[in-house]
């Protein structure tokens, strides 16, 4: 199997669409869930981006070490995910306790 | 001692803090009169050792500092005190006098109750403290502390029956009076440090002396400013009027701070600051002239006057005027004769009305009084004695000193002094008419107290007594003062070619010493005095003696005898207009009334109830916050309480920051 | 470098005690939960031993092979984190058991959101400057939402959450950018490549604005402040008084370690317009909304934001001058508001009643020495000398002013007299309005009480005494600045 290189900057343009997409989803669904998912959706973007340069980087000739630095990063951001998926559907589980739903504008007791 | 001065204000200080608390614990008044009596005592002991180490050594100045007590960049200001010869002389009459006072108002106090009793001596105690510390000062801003406290305590005493709503009033116009006063003072002291960098004596006389000429203009306007601080504080034309209403206040404190010591301070400060005085002929002048017009006019309201402790006022005035006229011909030394010689007998006249007034039970309106001398003979004797030294008979206290200065304005007519001679020729002359005026109305005083028959009914007349030891002997030793202290401490010796008999002009010499005379001008009249020849001298002797004689004189025609009151009573009949315009003061304290006191209430009301409620608190306090909210009201709903709307502005946000920072 | 040195080890040693006291409270609580009434305790010895550790090891500066900086600066705003975390831990008790919480997780995780802000201060990486920032949020996700049973802090933990996830994503795409441009996550790398390119490149420049952002959520600056009322309202008021400082100061440094190493005021033109506005938005809505908000928390919530504001001058100006001022700030800014908080906490019976101002009327009879702390704290706040709050304000105004700043001076200073009003309405409610005829008993709870004189003593002393704080933020920051 050759590989067949993709350019990086094709990967970065994914990574960027990816994150409007999720922001464009924190900022339009009511659901807790779908809520949820945008934000991953955002923080995997970001590892994509991550990927991307350091992609660009190990083209380089010395670029080894910066590449690592941006591989690593992947790596830390995927746990973090993971702890605040943990948390965030916790709170989320507590809401539909109290409310029967997680609908995230009925979430609106405190204002002005 | 010397290295502790601080120790003899702070005796007093103590003091008054004690007293203080005394008060408050209605301790008895026998605990109160020995803390009150007793720290001024000490501090005139410590004063005494003070002095004789002084005398005992070689230095003229010692200057002891405390602490820096300002320093904001360029403007430092040390705590401390300085000991010279005139503030040694100062101090030692300050605590003496103060200490007899001291004594003389357990007795005359002591029907007060005992918080009341306390917070006399408290008060007392404090003022002797602010006067120390005025006369300690090495430099102008501690001189002012001193002098805000003698009219702090000023204040405190005058209204000590506060009761009394005229005794709290009277208070009252004596603050503010003496604000008006302060203001320049203040102002002096900044212009002194703009103009010389510093505001230490030392260090300004230096200043001046290295070129009297050409600091002229900085002279004339610091010596106007402090003068009329002077004015003030001092009881001059046209800041008198406080002085006769402070007679509402017990008589000790009346001879205390309103005759001896707080009302001198103008003098003391203008004789401490001689070097600017000496550099500019127009300040000087206008010593001499507020001085002169105060000393006459004032005689001539005594003149009219009923009530025993008004006369004395007026007298005070009056004889602060002698003390500014002498200053203003460069004469400062007699003019801090005069200070002490004026101490002894108005001290003296003081307590003896008011022992005159607790035997009349009160009563102060001499038309109710007379015969009293059978009653109270050493009050009487006195009286007479202090009354025989302010009339200028020799060889009494009044007559050296009140002389020395008459000599030394004529002497500055006579030379020509600063090309103003005939203004100083026609000073002299209006002098001289008040020295006549003082013989008459002080000796009429004594005939219509102790001569005569008693005025003031049967009741009273069982009440008259002389008074305790604890007031009679201060007066005793008042008087003998008068008597002897002029010519103890300035027998004028030159009139006998003994010059070194005059001890205090060798004493205070290196403080008033002349400055070097620009352009050959003589810019000390003391250096005058020898451009009049000896006959002169006696010929000035012999009027003033002749005419304080006539004075009295005229006093006992008018006053003794079966005679009495006619003559005076048809010299009111056929000058009544005269008459009542001497009586009613020249209406001056109605002037002020109409002129100044009105429109400031005026311009009062309107600052309060146009400008600060209309303008500023309705318009911009409650208008700015009206606004304020309103917009908080308006702003709030953006808080929408949806957290889309949060995310939506974090992200917006983050937008505009990026193409802002492109 | 896959070991780590002596050096690195004790240059965390905070840390770790920290976080192995975090377990060791998880460990009681789950399995001897009897001994509930130690978990304060631990946690409050806890942070002393952290704090003497950190100041007994000599500060070795640039360790674990670059990724953090244990500097002076870093030793500073612990000890300011770790004395909000035993003031938190102190008065956290008499409250949680009155909500029925009293859980060890609660110490637990603010111990481990402590870490996570101490990581934070000082690191010079991206990475840990990402990893602890994640670490101090999570448990303040949790945190804010710990009274289960009431809604109002659920919706605040929840709130805190989307926004602060949302926040934090950014953060890592900006991070992400920054590294693609500079080869490095070291923010040194980062301020080298800014500086060889003569000013930002795009990519950079939308990198850092999202950096940026994701800091200025935790600051709760304009525009990204609106979470802060209300999850201030609704959080448990312990969390409230430790979430109004401990994130606060870490991103300020943080921020300030971004904002030195890109040598932003020098080398972009448009930095300080941007952060000007930030700064001005931040103090001028801040106080205005404040005026018209009826309880407190929610008050004191755009106070803060007003705050930041002033310290966001502060971090325009940069350099020596305007970083000991945001240190000095940031000290003085600790105090006052533990200190309010802590007051704010004894007077909740419920927690989800809403905190208003006007129950606190008479409180200055009824509870003299908690209305006075809470005086003392609240007129700092409004800057009134001589108490730090004034100290902190007049550091900043004076760093403004001496480098050019003067309107963002002047604005702060009318910003300040906007403010004096709603926390001197708070003094005057409480001591010259009368007692309501149903007056609200608050519960005397003299850990709460301890904690407010505590913080109001040093707002009194540092105030009147400032010179060892302002040395001490001064000398610490060399070790910041270029």
């Amino acid at each position: 199997m050759t590989d067949i290189p993709i350019p990086h900057t094709w990967v970065l343009a994914l990574s960027a669409a990816l994150f409007a997409i999720g922001t464009l989803g924190v900022l339009l669904r009511r659901n807790g869930i779908a809520i949820f998912l945008s934000l991953e959706l955002m923080l995997n973007s970001a590892n994509l981006a991550f990927v991307a340069f350091a992609m660009t980087l190990a083209a380089r000739p010395d670029g080894a070490e910066a590449a690592l630095a941006g591989q690593l990063f992947v790596f830390f951001v995927i746990g973090v995910a993971a702890a605040e998926a943990a948390v965030g559907l916790a709170l989320f589980i507590a809401l539909h306790r109290l409310k029967g739903a997680i609908d995230v504008d009925r979430v609106n007791i405190l204002r002005w | 001692m010397l290295g502790n001065l601080w120790l003899i204000p702070i005796l007093c200080l103590a003091g008054a803090a004690a007293n203080l608390a005394l008060g408050m614990l209605r301790a008895n008044k026998r605990l109160v009169s020995i803390v009150g009596v007793g720290s001024v005592g000490l501090a005139t002991v410590t004063t005494f050792i003070a002095l004789s180490e002084y005398l005992g050594q070689a230095r003229d100045v010692i200057r002891e500092t405390y602490f820096t007590w300002i320093a904001a960049g360029e403007f430092v200001v040390d705590a401390s005190f300085q000991l010279d010869q005139l503030s040694a002389i100062m101090i030692s009459f300050v605590t003496f006098v103060g200490f007899l006072i001291h004594v003389y108002s357990i007795g005359y106090m002591h029907g007060e109750t005992d918080r009341g009793y306390a917070r006399y001596f408290a008060y007392l105690n404090l003022f002797m403290f602010s006067m120390l510390v005025l006369v300690l000062g090495s430099n102008l801003p501690v001189l002012f502390i001193g002098w805000e406290g003698v009219g702090l305590c000023s204040y405190l005493l005058i209204g000590y029956y506060y009761e009394q709503e005229y005794c709290a009033t009277a208070g009252k116009k004596a603050f503010i009076v003496n604000r008006i006063g302060d203001f320049g003072f203040l102002l002096a002291i900044f212009a002194a440090f703009a103009a010389f960098g510093t505001s230490e004596f030392l260090g300004l006389r230096e200043a001046v002396a290295v070129d009297p000429g050409g600091v002229r203009a900085a002279a004339t306007v610091i010596g106007l400013l402090l003068f009329v601080g002077a004015i003030g504080k001092s009881a001059q034309l046209p800041l008198y009027v406080w002085l006769p209403d402070a007679m509402a206040g017990p008589t000790p404190v009346s001879a205390l701070i309103h005759a001896a010591t707080m009302v001198t301070a103008g003098v003391y400060m203008v004789a401490r600051t001689n070097f600017f005085y000496q550099a500019s002929p127009a300040a000087m002048l206008t010593v001499a002239v507020v001085g002169g017009l105060t000393a006459v006019f004032a005689a001539t309201i005594g003149l009219a006057q009923n009530d025993i402790k008004k006369v004395l006022a007026y007298s005070t005035v009056s004889q602060l005027g002698y003390m500014f006229l002498g200053a203003g011909v460069g004469a400062f030394i007699a003019a801090i004769f005069h200070v002490v010689t004026h101490a002894f007998f108005k001290a003296c006249l003081f307590l003896g009305s008011g022992s005159v007034i607790h035997a009349c039970g009160g009563e102060q309106d001499m038309r109710k009084m007379g015969g009293l001398r059978k009653h109270m003979p050493i009050t009487y004797w006195t009286f007479v004695v202090a009354t025989l030294a302010i009339a200028g008979i020799p060889l009494f206290a009044g007559f050296v000193s009140k002389d020395e200065i008459l000599a030394k304005v004529f002497a500055a007519g006579a030379v020509d002094l600063n090309h103003f001679g005939s203004l100083y020729t026609l000073l002299w002359v209006l002098a001289v008419a008040g020295a006549f005026m003082t013989a008459f109305y002080m000796f009429r005083a004594v005939y219509m107290t102790f001569h005569g028959e008693f005025r003031g009914g049967h009741e009273a007349e069982h009440h008259l007594h002389e008074s305790p030891p604890s007031m009679t002997l201060p007066l005793i030793i008042l008087g003998a003062l008068s008597v002897v202290g002029g010519i103890l401490i300035g027998f004028p010796g030159q009139l006998f070619h003994r010059p070194e008999l005059n001890r205090i002009e060798h004493f205070l010499h290196p403080v008033m010493a002349p400055l070097a005379a620009a352009h050959g001008e003589v810019a000390n009249a003391g250096q005058a005095a020898h451009g009049v020849s000896l006959p002169t001298e006696w010929v000035l002797v012999i009027t003033s003696v002749l005419v304080a004689v006539a004075g009295w004189m005229v006093a006992r025609n008018f006053y003794v005898g079966d005679q009495a009151f006619a003559p005076a009573r048809r010299l009111a009949e056929r000058f009544p207009f005269v008459h009542k315009l001497l009586l009613n003061k020249y209406w001056v304290d109605e002037l002020y009334d109409a002129v100044v006191v009105r429109p400031f209430f005026g311009l009062a009301r309107f600052s309060w109830k146009v400008v600060d409620v209309v303008i500023i608190d309705t318009v911009f306090v409650n208008g700015s916050a009206f606004a304020v909210e309103l917009t908080g009201d308006f702003l709030r709903f953006l808080q929408t309480g949806n957290v889309r709307n949060y995310a939506l502005s974090v992200a917006l946000g983050i937008l505009v920051l990026a193409v802002v920072l492109w | 470098m896959l070991i780590p040195s002596p050096t690195d080890l004790s240059s965390i040693a905070p840390e770790i005690v920290l976080a192995v006291a975090a377990g060791v409270l998880l460990l009681v609580e789950a399995f001897l939960p009897g001994l509930r009434r130690l978990l304060a305790p631990i946690t409050i010895v806890a942070s002393l031993i952290a704090a003497w550790a950190r100041f007994h090891f000599p500060l070795p500066g640039v360790v674990w092979g670059g990724l953090l900086s244990i500097d002076r600066v870093a030793a500073f705003v612990d000890l300011y984190i770790l004395a909000a975390v035993l003031l938190t831990a102190w008065m956290s008790g008499a409250f949680l058991r009155r909500n029925d919480v009293d859980r060890g997780e609660f110490y637990s995780l603010l111990l481990l959101a402590a870490i996570g802000a101490m990581v934070m201060a000082a690191s010079v990486d991206a990475l840990t400057l990402f990893l602890g920032l994640e670490l101090l949020s999570i448990p303040l996700y949790v945190l804010n939402g710990f009274l289960r049973g009431h809604a109002i802090s659920i919706e605040a933990g929840l709130k805190y959450f989307v926004v602060g996830a949302f926040a934090s994503a950014f953060l890592v795409y900006g991070f992400a950018l920054m590294y693609g441009m500079a080869g490095s996550t070291r923010l040194e790398a980062m301020g080298q490549t800014v500086l060889d390119g003569g000013g930002l490149s795009p990519v950079m420049a939308i990198g850092l604005a999202m950096v940026v952002g994701g800091l200025g959520f935790k600051l709760a600056l304009f525009p990204f402040h609106a979470w802060a009322p209300d999850v201030y309202q609704g959080g448990p008021t312990p969390v409230t008084a430790f979430l109004s400082v401990v994130p606060k100061g870490a991103a300020l440094v943080a921020l300030l370690r971004v904002v030195d190493g890109l040598d932003l005021l020098r080398l972009s033109p448009h930095w300080v317009t941007a952060a000007g506005i930030i700064a001005v938005a931040s103090m001028t809505l801040g106080n205005i909304v404040a005026i018209v908000q009826r309880d407190i928390k929610r008050m004191l919530a755009y106070s803060g934001i007003a705050h930041m504001g002033y310290a966001m001058v502060a971090i325009i100006v940069a350099g020596i001058d305007g970083g000991s001022a945001v240190l000095v700030y940031l000290a003085a800014y600790t105090l006052m508001n533990v200190g309010a908080f802590a007051v704010v906490a004894l007077l909740s019976e419920r927690e989800d009643e809403p905190h208003l101002i006007s129950e606190l009327a008479g409180l200055g009879w009824t509870r003299p020495i908690a209305a006075f702390a809470l005086t003392l704290c609240l007129v700092s706040l409004a800057g009134v000398p001589p108490l730090i709050g004034f100290t902190g304000k007049f550091v900043v105004f004076r760093a403004a002013v001496n480098h050019g700043f003067v309107w963002l001076a002047v604005l702060g200073v009318i910003n300040s007299l906007i403010s004096a009003f709603y926390y001197l309405r708070v003094v005057y409610v409480m001591y010259m309005q009368p007692l309501p005829r149903r007056a609200p008993v608050f519960p005397s709870e003299r850990s709460v009480a301890a904690v407010a004189v505590v913080a109001a003593l040093g707002v009194v002393l540092l105030g009147v005494f400032p010179m060892p704080i302002l040395e001490a933020a001064h000398r610490a920051i060399l070790d910041l600045v270029r």
